[in-house]
């Protein structure tokens, strides 16, 4: 079995999300310290700038080992998802235990022509994001195929 | 019940109206006797009412409101079982119907609790095989007696189990487990929490040393006035103690269980009765508890995880109470033989995992100490009084010593067996769960690697089931990779094997 990567597109995607997160915690510190720096000790103050050169770093490091490490497998038996920065999270799901497939895309996603899919199950669900347009729609396809051979298959086998 | 359409019982308007509508009910009856001091003729000649009067005015117009509510929505919701499914109708300001299909009803339970013993009605809660209402029973209706029997089996007979019906009776009479009386209370004894026993000895113990005292006259009638408030305070604590060793033992009174093919019949309970039907192929996982103390005298009780039981609050899904180990095998084997297949080896939680979680212990509590250390040093602080930070350097340390024998505890304890059709996993530190997770009823399964995991090949993983929030998913303890691509092998497996 081999792991699908992602497109190059995710990786620059990954890159504006993370800086969109370090302009709004940026822009926070900075209002919350002209407003409360009087109040409280030098210490708190450099604490949160300390905060701000962490959140730049993890800007430039973050989304790079993110888009190495994100990869999923899709077979004609299971839904497989590997993500994570420092815990990498592997995700496994039947494709019979399915029961909803949903794609989706926000603004940033869609500005870089990527979408999601959110595979449901009747315990959780399992997510895939940073996908091409053509390839999002090309896997629920092939999922929702699936599930109807497999539900067809089953009521057979009852029959 | 002849009729298509009906109504449910008319005191499922009392039921409806809440505690706290009671409660103001009650606050209004004790307060009858007062109108008699009411000067009415000064109020006829002022023309004026007192506030606490126009206060009472209002609130019984209230109370008077949420009865005719609960009056016109009794009045306008309707029942009715048709061919495939069952339609609840509701016809006040918002108009709803929810139809249940037949084949998605998982439970059909009757509970009857005090007051509907008195007016001599049942409860029905129906529960379908949906995620989205796991958390919570999907209906209730509350019929007299007779016509719950009867709904109850016109329901199970267009479930086309029409043998269910009668079952359903017999089951009740002839069972496969009982508890009796003794057996119930050695449960409540066995699954106590440490800290309620051990807070009822320490309040039959201060009970104890107070009447000596008074007897002896170290404590005089003054001071016992004095101390009302505690003597209060204590007594409550006292009650809710007791009331949480007794509470089981008038909810499990006469447990009885029945399988009958492939349904298990519960029923228990002292003041509500509860009659449960579970149907085995709904059921999706079986957990073996042992409490602290349980443990100790090698006890374990048994529950089953499955939609529509267990969803309500005080509501537990129990299958067997409180037993040794070979009585609790011999009472499985007849009542869920699927789940006591095979004896699987139970792999522990790996080693280097333990000697992880040492360091982090370590240090928060050697911050802690240091933290007590320094703000000792500042004189503005009481806590530098030296016997203070002595004192608190002590349950630090004492903390950290619990902490490293909890963490030896969890690694006794933790463990995964991978079995041919179900996966067994052992969680706790002081008490212990184990739980059967057949494979086909896993939903999902995931792992995540650190990276000392990574380098040293372990993992720690959860797997998803179909339940309601608590038990929705089960952690793996943190074991080597190739056992998480075990069971991802397993829970693959479509044919063959298939056991529930």
């Amino acid at each position: 079995m081999k792991y699908e990567k992602l497109n190059k597109k995710a990786l620059i995607c990954m890159y504006v999300q993370t800086a969109i997160g370090f302009v709004i915690v940026t822009v926070s510190i900075l209002i919350l310290n002209i407003l409360f720096q009087e109040d409280w000790p030098h210490s708190v103050s450099f604490i949160l700038y300390g905060v701000i050169g962490a959140y730049f770093l993890y800007l430039f490091v973050a989304p790079k080992i993110r888009y190495e490490r994100y990869r999923y497998i899709l077979t004609q038996e299971e839904f497989e998802v590997r993500k994570g920065l420092i815990i990498v999270t592997t995700e496994i799901v039947p494709i019979e235990r399915l029961h909803k497939i949903e794609v989706s895309s926000g603004p940033i996603l869609r500005a870089f022509g990527l979408k999601e899919v959110v595979a449901t199950t009747a315990g959780s669900n399992i997510k895939v994001s940073y996908l091409d347009d053509a390839v999002a729609d090309q896997i629920s396809q092939h999922l929702k195929k699936r599930i109807n051979t497999i539900t067809v298959e089953e009521r057979n086998e009852t029959r | 019940m002849k009729q298509d359409r009906f109504r449910c019982h008319f005191s499922i308007v009392f039921e409806n109206l809440g505690s706290t509508f009671w409660f103001i009910v009650m606050c209004f009856v004790t307060q009858i006797g007062n109108l008699a001091e009411v000067d009415w003729s000064k109020i006829q000649r002022e023309g004026t009412a007192t506030d606490a009067l126009i206060v009472g005015a209002i609130l019984l117009a209230v109370l008077l409101l949420v009865v005719l509510f609960q009056c016109i929505r009794w009045a306008k919701t309707w029942i009715s079982i048709e061919e495939d499914a069952i339609v609840i109708e509701r016809r006040t300001i918002n108009r709803k119907s929810n139809t249940i299909g037949m084949k998605n009803i998982s439970n059909i339970n009757m509970e009857q609790n005090l007051f509907e013993r008195l007016v001599g009605t049942y409860k029905i809660k129906l529960d379908t095989n949906s995620k989205t209402t796991a958390d919570s029973t999907d209906v209730k209706i509350v019929l007299s007696k007779n016509k719950a029997i009867y709904f109850k089996e016109q329901l199970m007979l267009r479930m086309k189990e029409e043998k269910e019906k009668v079952e359903a009776e017999s089951g009740l009479e002839a069972c496969d487990v009982h508890y009796t009386v003794k057996d119930i209370v050695l449960h409540c004894f066995y699954t106590a929490s440490v800290a309620s026993v051990l807070t009822f000895i320490g309040i039959l113990l201060g009970f104890v040393v107070g009447i000596h005292s008074f007897r002896t006259g170290a404590i005089v009638v003054d001071h016992l006035i004095n101390l009302t408030g505690s003597v209060a305070v204590v007594a409550v604590i006292f009650i809710s103690v007791l009331q949480r060793l007794v509470k089981d033992f008038f909810v499990y009174y006469g447990f009885q269980a029945t399988r009958k093919e492939n349904k298990i019949y519960l029923n228990y309970g002292l003041l509500k009765k509860r009659q449960y039907t579970l149907a085995v192929d709904k059921i999706n996982a079986v957990q073996v508890i042992s409490t602290t103390f349980s443990r100790l005298l090698k006890r374990q009780y048994v529950k089953v995880i499955c939609i529509g039981v267990g969803d309500e609050k005080n509501e537990n899904s129990m299958l067997l109470l409180s037993e040794t180990k070979e009585d609790m095998y011999r009472k499985l084997s007849v009542l869920l033989p699927e789940f006591v297949l095979e004896e699987t080896e139970i792999v522990r939680r790996e080693k280097i995992s333990v000697f992880s979680e040492l360091p982090a212990n370590i240090i928060l509590y050697g911050v802690l100490t240091a933290g007590i250390i320094l703000v000792g040093t500042n004189r503005m602080i009481p806590i530098s009084q030296l016997w203070i930070r002595i004192l608190a350097i002590f349950g630090c340390i004492c903390v950290m010593l619990m902490n490293l024998v909890r963490i030896y505890l969890n690694f006794c304890t933790c463990g995964v067996g991978i079995g041919k059709d179900i996966l067994t996993l052992e969680l706790g530190n002081f008490s212990k769960v184990t739980t059967w997770i057949p494979y086909r009823k896993i939903q999902q399964i995931q792992y995540e690697q650190g990276p000392l995991g990574r380098h040293f090949g372990f993992a720690k993983g959860t797997v998803f089931i179909l339940a309601n929030m608590v038990d929705s998913f089960h952690t793996l303890p943190y074991v080597r990779l190739e056992l998480f691509e075990k069971v991802h092998e397993r829970i693959l497996i479509r044919d063959g094997n298939k056991i529930l």
